[in-house]
């Protein structure tokens, strides 16, 4: 019982810890590269906040599900 | 009217058509009520999180972001990559406190839920009423992105393309309930990545590649290829309201938090994270890219809303256009169906079955009556959706954050602060319906920021003054939520 709960908690707390995450990483990409900036002919912000930034994200949720969730029974009811 | 656009249209919708009268027929276990209105908690993982992708990205991703991407340039992508940590934010926080503690009071709806947690008939009441009027503005917003879809594609007049979409969603939904809207919402999924996918490589090679496309951007307007947008009209406190409006603020929206009780077990909600942050990614940053290119390649355009699929005429040949309208199509259908099916839950289960009704009416009345409301509600939207206005987009904003408003305190704090109670989530409720519509109304903008912003602060507030002011919740609640 307890256990199912704090299990729930944790892995709430980790959740909005990497979506903090992200946001603090989005707000760097975007706003403090200087906008003239350009790789390749893209927008060097753009591609760091759109592309790299969400990609890295994506791997970072897959490995916090990975390692940081674990599996409980939700039928138990104690 | 054009054939080859017309008769893959048609067939698709014949298919999701099918679909609900095929998985219609075959159900069991569980009784209709469960059945029909949460699909015998038997989701797993892959559609699970095409659920949730489908069902958050509406016609507003696909209409109304392209369309405003196409005005404000790359900073509208970027505003709309704020939308990739949803899916781990919803599942993570809700998903299996909510999916535990419902299997163990047999809850079905998110009013179910707040039923077992605030035991007072009256949160329930203004829930479900706040919930009938959030989701009927939504409903519209999905009814007129698909008409404005087929307006544009098919040449058929907007009120026949309401017609024709709005026929299709009512009779599989009707016909299916929830577990038709739960696998349509997967196939639809898949055609929404395709989509996506197949339109973005299509304007990137229409338009000679990218780098060629952000110089022509950059010629028309500098402020297009920069963050700040056109005249700097997406400010920093601008960006700061859409975090709270579309990534935390979505652990409140009742449509998602009710895919958290149909799940079948922890697994399902692992890999049902993992895909959906990853399909949804894809799909926002592909059609938002997608819109802000389309500037260069259709420039002339009045109703912004059109921009996806005049894109997709300009750059696709008509069969494989025809094919992937079902995309931003699917998206649309996918949101309608399971906020159509909310709404009658709602009526039927929480405010009639629940609280109404003395006895118990016989099964085949229920199944009737389920229908019957289910049918009228998608009468009513369609109703309200022929006279369309020109951007869906803040619309349906508008309803995202009245939901917010009113559901996310008395949701999360209800999930994990042991202290709140009846009087605290009414508090919340109502300082948040009332704030966020006064803010709306007069257009105060504390800050430069979206009302949501301060009404969930102040609702949050009101649900913690309220809760502490008067008596902890009793004690077998406080058991059932692990204290």
């Amino acid at each position: 019982m307890t256990s199912i709960v704090s299990v729930a908690r944790r892995e709430a707390l980790l959740s909005v810890l990497l979506a903090l995450l992200y946001l603090a990483a989005w707000a760097a990409c975007a706003w403090l590269v200087p906008p003239a900036l350009t790789l390749a002919g893209w927008p060097l912000w753009f591609l760091l906040s759109c592309l790299f930034n969400p990609l890295l994200f994506i791997v970072l949720c897959a490995l916090m599900v990975r390692w940081c969730f674990r599996a409980v029974n939700l039928e138990a009811s104690s | 009217m054009n054939a080859g656009l017309m008769i893959p249209l048609l067939v698709y919708l014949a298919v999701m058509i099918g679909l609900g009268l095929w998985l219609g027929r075959r159900r069991s276990e569980g009784g209709f009520v469960q059945d029909y209105f949460l699909g015998s908690r038997s989701m797993g993982g892959f559609v699970l999180a095409m659920t949730m992708v489908a069902t958050y990205a509406s016609a507003s991703s696909f209409i109304g972001g392209p369309g405003a991407a196409y005005r404000m340039g790359l900073g509208w992508v970027l505003l709309a990559m704020i939308q990739v940590p949803t899916v781990w934010l919803t599942l993570g926080v809700l998903g299996k406190q909510f999916a535990h503690i419902a299997r163990r009071v047999n809850a079905l709806t998110i009013n179910d839920m707040l039923q077992a947690r605030y035991q007072s008939p009256l949160v329930v009441l203004l829930a479900g009423l706040g919930l009938l009027a959030a989701f009927v503005a939504t409903m519209v917003v999905q009814f007129i992105g698909g008409a404005r879809l087929l307006e544009t594609v098919t040449g058929l007049s907007y009120q026949s393309g309401l017609m024709l979409f709005a026929g299709a969603v009512l009779l599989y939904t009707l016909v299916g309930g929830f577990r038709a809207v739960v696998v349509t919402d997967a196939v639809q999924g898949i055609l929404m990545l395709l989509g996506t996918v197949v339109l973005l490589a299509g304007v990137l090679q229409a338009g000679g590649g990218a780098a060629t496309m952000f110089a022509e951007l950059k010629a028309i307007d500098p402020g297009l290829v920069q963050p700040q947008g056109p005249d700097g009209f997406l400010s920093m406190s601008f960006m700061l309201s859409f975090w709270v409006l579309v990534c935390f603020g979505v652990i409140g929206l009742p449509h998602s938090a009710v895919r958290c009780l149909a799940y079948k077990d922890s697994a399902a909600m692992h890999r049902g994270i993992i895909i959906g942050t990853l399909v949804g990614a894809v799909l926002m940053f592909g059609m938002h890219f997608a819109g802000a290119l389309g500037r260069v390649l259709v420039p002339e355009l009045t109703v912004p809303d059109k921009v996806m699929p005049t894109l997709m005429l300009t750059v696709l040949p008509p069969l494989v256009a025809g094919l992937f309208l079902a995309g931003p199509m699917a998206a649309i259908m996918s949101t309608i169906d399971s906020q159509l099916i909310q709404a009658a839950a709602t009526l039927v289960k929480d405010l009639y079955l629940n609280h109404l009704c003395k006895t118990q009416p016989a099964p085949a009345v229920i199944k009737r009556a389920s229908k019957l409301v289910t049918l009228t509600l998608g009468l009513i939207v369609l109703w309200a959706a022929l006279s369309p206005p020109e951007m869906i987009i803040w619309l349906n904003l508008m309803a995202f954050g009245a939901l917010q408003a009113i559901f996310f305190w008395p949701l999360v704090l209800g999930l994990y602060w042991w202290r709140g109670n009846s009087t605290g989530a009414l508090a919340s409720m109502l300082t948040g319906a009332i704030s966020y519509s006064l803010l709306l109304h007069f257009g105060i903008k504390p800050l430069g920021l979206h009302a949501i912003v301060p009404s969930l602060a102040l609702s949050g507030l009101a649900y913690v003054v309220g809760s502490l002011l008067t008596p902890p919740p009793s004690p077998e609640v406080r058991t059932l939520f692990g204290r």
